[in-house]
């Protein structure tokens, strides 16, 4: 196992690299725009457009400018935002908390969620309450986050006033931003459980562990719930990778110092150290996440083993 | 002995007199104070004036200027006490108030500001801001402490308009931070002092207690400023700017087109509303076939209804425009409009005709001289509001046979179009408090930068010059009219509207106003404190 996930790790590196390189090259080659002319403002001669490209040491060739990114990459330097001037890696490392946390608090409210609504919904099957279950979870996966984000403000901020719109310091201000991308969350998790645990319950060892008499929730648990988990963490890393790249439009709407927030001020900026940054971490993200996920699937299930 | 008692009655009076100030001081922000939250997601900017293009609250807020604008637009001393233009135009000297500090502690006297003039004006700073004064200012001398005289290469009429615009930092604190450190650690000598910077999010700045300089033609009270904070957030969600204020997490925001009727029926917020001194307006690229035309050119003028473009794009809050400046910047002639191209769409056919682009198989859409179909690119940027005024441009030269083909492109990618000379017509704004904006979109040099039509001309070119460097107010207003009746004729532009700024403040702030430039005046705002 150890030697699988040192493995992993170093597989991890190079693809890093590779995604990078590709970003790299694309933003200096394919996407229209120039950090320099956006610094440079709208009155802009076309002498300091290229005093400020030469300060930026943009004037140089891509394959030389990739050559000292990656000598600073290498040293942990991603170099310094063209729009603010501070160095990448200390306003990525200061918005990641932000996005952590709104990631663990969703992934973690919305999984439980939904593991609940899937197994009620499952155990209940054909009655009133997996029709309203199957609504309600396909309502919730159906609502685009940005017209329930503010749908949430004008009701619970603006109308009851009992939380804040915008910004962070408190738990209050986690609990908008949460639950608008929790209710997607949930209402996946709650589908996949729900289907799961159907084909789980019809199998031939659930039937026994009951003809043994076991207790309901003891089958429900340990026999059914838990070979339904697979699927379902494969998905769960799925979500932690993508929330931890930046929940773009709820970062957005609630105003929060996030990654996502960043990265698309960054592309419309065409900052490019700061996108490059960006991607990076996104791409860290899912690796990291990928193998976490692996090595839980053989907690989970002990047939499965890393040679 | 008479002497000594005199001098001792003299120091006790002194004193007495500083105190009562003090006390005076005191008395007059008892009660007072609280945080100004404003919501502006443009001052999202590098806090180093020498690397930020754009410059707003945050850095009005903790640097000082030379010059400010007083509410008649004259210029006034703001650490200028006094000043003297020389004869020929070409020397500006001026004495500085003898009191402004930093707030590390250092003076803001004349080597301060030769410091900071000589900065913006090297070209290898790469500063944005005080561009103007690269290869204007041929020299700083100091004459004294507080004291000292610009020397320029030639008269230069917006000097004084630049001058108001140039944030002056502690040199002291710059080298020793240096230009990487400088803008997450900022030091001026403004009303605020830097307090925190969470990049991308939000700016929070104190009260400075040392600021006393003030203008006063501005503010009744030199200082300090009542409000004990100041935090601007960088938030570029509308709906989310517009609940903030309503609940009173925001004390001040611009208020979308769409959300007026709301916000004025709020009990809560004062809305505010005024011309920007901005306007949008249609480019074409004159270095291309066919728009090297002017006479293609005029039949698009001919063809937009501003009347109808106002109502369909802004609701009627904005202005219509005929000419390239709008009435908020000064130099704008009204009697112009008049000899401009207005609402034609006979006199546009009758153009378009002549041209050679007539409707060739009857669909309703005329063909290139060619008889080829003919499409007419116009690059915008992507946002609703620029969508909304370009398919309105699309209805109404529709009318008249014109095929538009609408490009949305996001901001950055729009500019770096325009400066390619590759672009066909683009859908822009332009935004600035003097009528020598005119000189960034028309000077040869600028070609590839801010010339976004690419069009000049020498006879432009010497009118440009002749408006920029004359100093008399009316001998200048004639030379500016000039310019914008050159520019109307040869149509470089089809001029659209001056739109609208929406401000909501909320109804705690006491004692704001907002100056004619439409700048927020806060230094004597307050929060009850109780």
């Amino acid at each position: 196992m150890s030697k699988y996930i040192l493995r992993r790790i170093l597989i991890a590196f190079p693809l890093i690299l590779g995604v990078t390189t590709v970003v790299f090259v694309m933003l200096r080659v394919a996407l229209p725009g120039d950090p320099a002319k956006v610094l440079a403002g709208p009155r802009a001669t076309p002498e300091l457009i290229e005093q400020i490209r030469h300060n930026l040491g943009l004037d140089r060739p891509v394959f030389e400018q990739y050559l000292i990114f990656l000598r600073n990459f290498v040293q942990g330097d991603l170099g310094r935002s063209v729009k603010f001037r501070e160095p990448v890696v200390g306003v990525i490392a200061k918005a990641f908390p932000f996005t952590a946390t709104l990631t663990f608090l969703c992934v973690a409210i919305g999984t439980s969620l939904g593991l609940v609504i899937g197994v009620v919904t499952a155990v209940y099957q054909r009655t009133w309450i997996d029709n309203f279950g199957i609504v309600v979870a396909v309502l919730f996966y159906s609502i685009p986050t940005f017209w329930l984000g503010l749908m949430l403000i004008l009701i619970f901020s603006v109308g009851l006033r009992i939380l804040p719109v915008q910004g962070v310091g408190t738990w209050k201000h986690f609990v908008l931003p949460v639950a608008t991308l929790g209710v997607g969350q949930s209402a996946l998790i709650a589908r996949l459980t729900r289907s799961s645990m159907i084909e789980v319950l019809s199998t031939d060892y659930v039937r026994t562990a009951r003809a043994k008499g076991l207790a309901q929730r003891h089958v429900l648990i340990r026999h059914a719930l838990q070979n339904t988990l697979i699927p379902i963490i494969t998905v769960v890393g799925l979500s932690v990778g993508g929330l931890l790249g930046g929940a773009v439009i709820t970062e957005s709407i609630f105003h929060l110092p996030g990654v996502g927030s960043l990265a698309i001020d960054a592309i419309s900026n065409r900052d490019y150290p700061m996108i490059q940054g960006a991607v990076i971490l996104v791409a860290a993200s899912f690796v990291f996440v990928n193998l976490l996920v692996d090595i839980i699937y053989a907690f989970v299930d002990p047939r499965i083993r890393y040679e | 002995m008479f002497k000594s008692r005199f001098a001792v009655f003299a120091l006790l009076l002194v004193a007495l007199m500083a105190l009562g100030g003090a006390v005076m001081a005191q008395d007059m922000m008892e009660g007072k104070g609280g945080r100004l939250v404003v919501a502006d997601a443009n001052s999202n900017t590098s806090l180093d004036p020498f690397v930020s293009s754009w410059h707003s609250w945050p850095h009005y807020a903790i640097y000082p200027t030379l010059f400010a604008r007083a509410e008649d637009m004259s210029y006034i001393g703001f650490l200028a006490d006094t000043w003297e233009v020389s004869e020929d135009s070409k020397a500006l000297t001026i004495n500085l108030i003898d009191f402004a500090t930093f707030t590390d502690g250092s003076p803001i006297d004349a080597e301060a500001i030769k410091w900071n003039l000589d900065r913006y004006a090297n070209p290898d700073t790469g500063a944005s801001q005080g561009r103007d004064l690269i290869g204007l200012l041929e020299e700083v001398k100091i004459n004294g402490d507080y004291s000292f005289t610009m020397r320029l290469a030639s008269p230069y009429a917006p000097l004084f308009f630049v001058l108001s615009g140039l944030e002056i930092v502690s040199p002291t604190a710059y080298e020793a931070l240096g230009p990487d450190d400088f803008g997450t650690s900022p030091v001026g000598g403004g009303p605020f002092i830097f307090k925190e910077l969470v990049t991308d999010n939000y700016v929070l700045f104190e009260r400075n207690p040392d600021f006393t300089w003030a203008p006063e033609e501005l503010y009744d009270h030199p200082g300090p400023v009542f409000l004990d904070e100041l935090q601007i957030l960088f938030i570029g969600e509308e709906q989310t700017v517009l609940a903030a204020l309503e609940t009173g997490e925001v004390s001040l925001a611009g208020i979308p087109t769409q959300n007026l009727a709301d916000a004025q029926a709020n009990p809560d917020i004062d809305v505010h509303i005024a011309q920007l001194s901005q306007i949008r307006y249609v480019g074409f690229n004159t270095s291309k076939d066919p728009w090297t035309d002017p006479d293609l050119r005029r039949a698009f003028a001919y063809a937009t209804n501003r009347e109808e473009f106002v109502t369909l794009a802004w609701e009627d809050l904005a202005q219509p425009l005929y000419q390239p400046l709008p009435p908020t910047i000064w130099g704008h002639n009204p009697e112009l409009d008049a000899v401009a191209p207005s609402f034609d769409p006979d006199k546009a056919s009758e153009l378009l005709d002549s041209l050679g682009y007539v409707d060739v198989d009857g669909d309703g859409l005329r063909e290139d001289p060619d008889g080829n179909a003919w499409s007419v690119p116009l690059a915008t940027a992507s946002p609703d509001e620029w969508r909304r005024q370009a398919e309105v441009l699309e209805a109404q030269w529709r009318d008249v046979g014109i095929p538009l083909e609408i490009q949305l492109l996001e901001f950055s990618a729009l500019i770096d179009l325009t400066t390619t000379g590759e672009h066909d017509l683009f859908l822009l704004l332009y935004g600035y408090q003097d009528p020598s904006i005119l000189t960034y979109f028309f000077d040869p040099e600028r070609k590839g930068g801010s010339n976004r039509a690419w069009f000049s001309t020498d006879e432009l070119t010497s009118l440009l010059n002749a408006a920029d460097t004359q100093l008399d107010p009316d001998l200048r207003y004639e030379a500016v009219t000039a310019v914008s009746e050159y520019i109307i004729e040869a149509s470089p532009w089809v001029y659209l509207a001056v739109p609208p700024a929406l401000t909501g403040v909320r109804a705690e702030l006491e004692n704001w106003r907002i100056h004619p430039d439409l700048s927020f005046l806060y230094w004597n705002a307050y929060f009850e404190t109780g």
